[in-house]
């Protein structure tokens, strides 16, 4: 039933920036940080 | 831990490839997590995660990984673990949701309405819950893209054009279709008498029942879908989409939540009336 527009690329990749990109960093940080763990205490 | 770390660059590219793929699937893992954590506001568990692998990660360098080995693999087990309890109901719900985005099919659906065909079936909605607001007669009114199958097999097919006398009599005290919701698709009334998922919200106001709980339970669980609900002690008239609830709602402001639910209206509109969409 729905006749809607999306967002447009450029609105999504701003809405990312704003909203997630900090958790895409942290989670990036963490993740090398366990791997290199995980290698050294193998 | 230097040395360590030089062997990992002299190592062969497979190895490296391998370990680059290996980083960003983890990546995604703790992505999805601080992901949940934040949609969940409890930033507290994001900290803690970070907290404790920074500290292990710091001791290791400094004290040597052959007295902390024991205690690095169990504390990630743990970490592992508190994740995949906190959030697993997170996780099938977005599986879910995602398996709804099926875009291409719903457009081609919206071409077989006309906005006048449109228009008269939102008339006759908000006709029929006004009434049945001035009865003090509980309602609960779902319009939806695409609903699930489970749920309009808990109730009773229907598969007839909207009009306000059905919905009224659908929603009479003691019929046998009463209690459940009344589903709308394609511009039909679909299903009446269904049973919907309830949701497990603790900050509701005391005043919501059971069907109010519905209503919302279905609006989070289904991307696109509006619920309408009378209520039967005070006869208020609420909206939940996405999430979100609009409450005390007069006919102006009806008419504006289900020409967005139905279509009429464009994606400003509706970002207007219910805030930024969820991604």
């Amino acid at each position: 039933m729905k006749k809607k527009k999306g967002m447009t690329a450029s609105q999504r990749i701003a809405h990312f920036f704003k909203h997630y990109f900090v958790l895409l960093l942290l989670a990036l940080g963490c993740s090398v940080l366990t791997v290199l763990l995980i290698a050294f205490c193998a | 831990m230097l040395d360590f770390l030089k062997n990992i660059v002299n190592e062969g590219t497979t190895v490296l490839v391998s370990r680059i793929i290996f980083v960003l699937a983890l990546t995604f893992v703790f992505y999805l997590f601080f992901y949940y954590a934040k949609k969940r506001n409890l930033q507290l568990y994001t900290y803690i995660v970070v907290g404790v692998i920074v500290v292990l990660f710091a001791l290791t360098f400094l004290i040597g990984a052959g007295e902390l080995r024991i205690y690095v693999y169990v504390a990630l087990i743990l970490l592992s673990v508190l994740g995949l309890m906190l959030f697993i109901s997170d996780i099938n719900r977005h599986i879910f949701r995602l398996s709804l985005k099926r875009k291409f099919f719903r457009e081609n659906l919206a071409d077989h309405y006309g906005s006048e065909d449109l228009s008269k079936s939102v008339g006759e909605i908000v006709k029929s819950c006004l009434r049945l607001s001035k009865t003090d007669t509980g309602a609960l009114i779902v319009i939806a893209d695409h609903m699930s199958d489970e749920i309009l097999d808990s109730g009773i097919k229907i598969n007839s054009e909207i009009t306000a006398e059905l919905i009224e009599t659908l929603f009479f005290p003691k019929t046998p279709l009463h209690d459940g919701a009344v589903i709308i698709t394609a511009n039909r009334v679909a299903s009446a008498g269904c049973y919907l998922p309830l949701t497990q919200a603790q900050n509701l106001p005391r005043e919501f029942g059971t069907r109010h709980r519905a209503a919302i339970g279905v609006a989070a669980a289904f991307p696109d879908c509006t619920a309408i609900v009378v209520s039967e002690e005070t006869g208020i008239i609420s909206a939940m989409h996405d999430g979100k609830i609009k409450r005390y709602l007069d006919s102006r402001q009806l008419q504006d939540i289900l020409d967005c639910a139905m279509g009429l209206a464009d994606e400003s509109a509706e970002e207007r009336l219910w805030g930024e969409k969820e991604q």
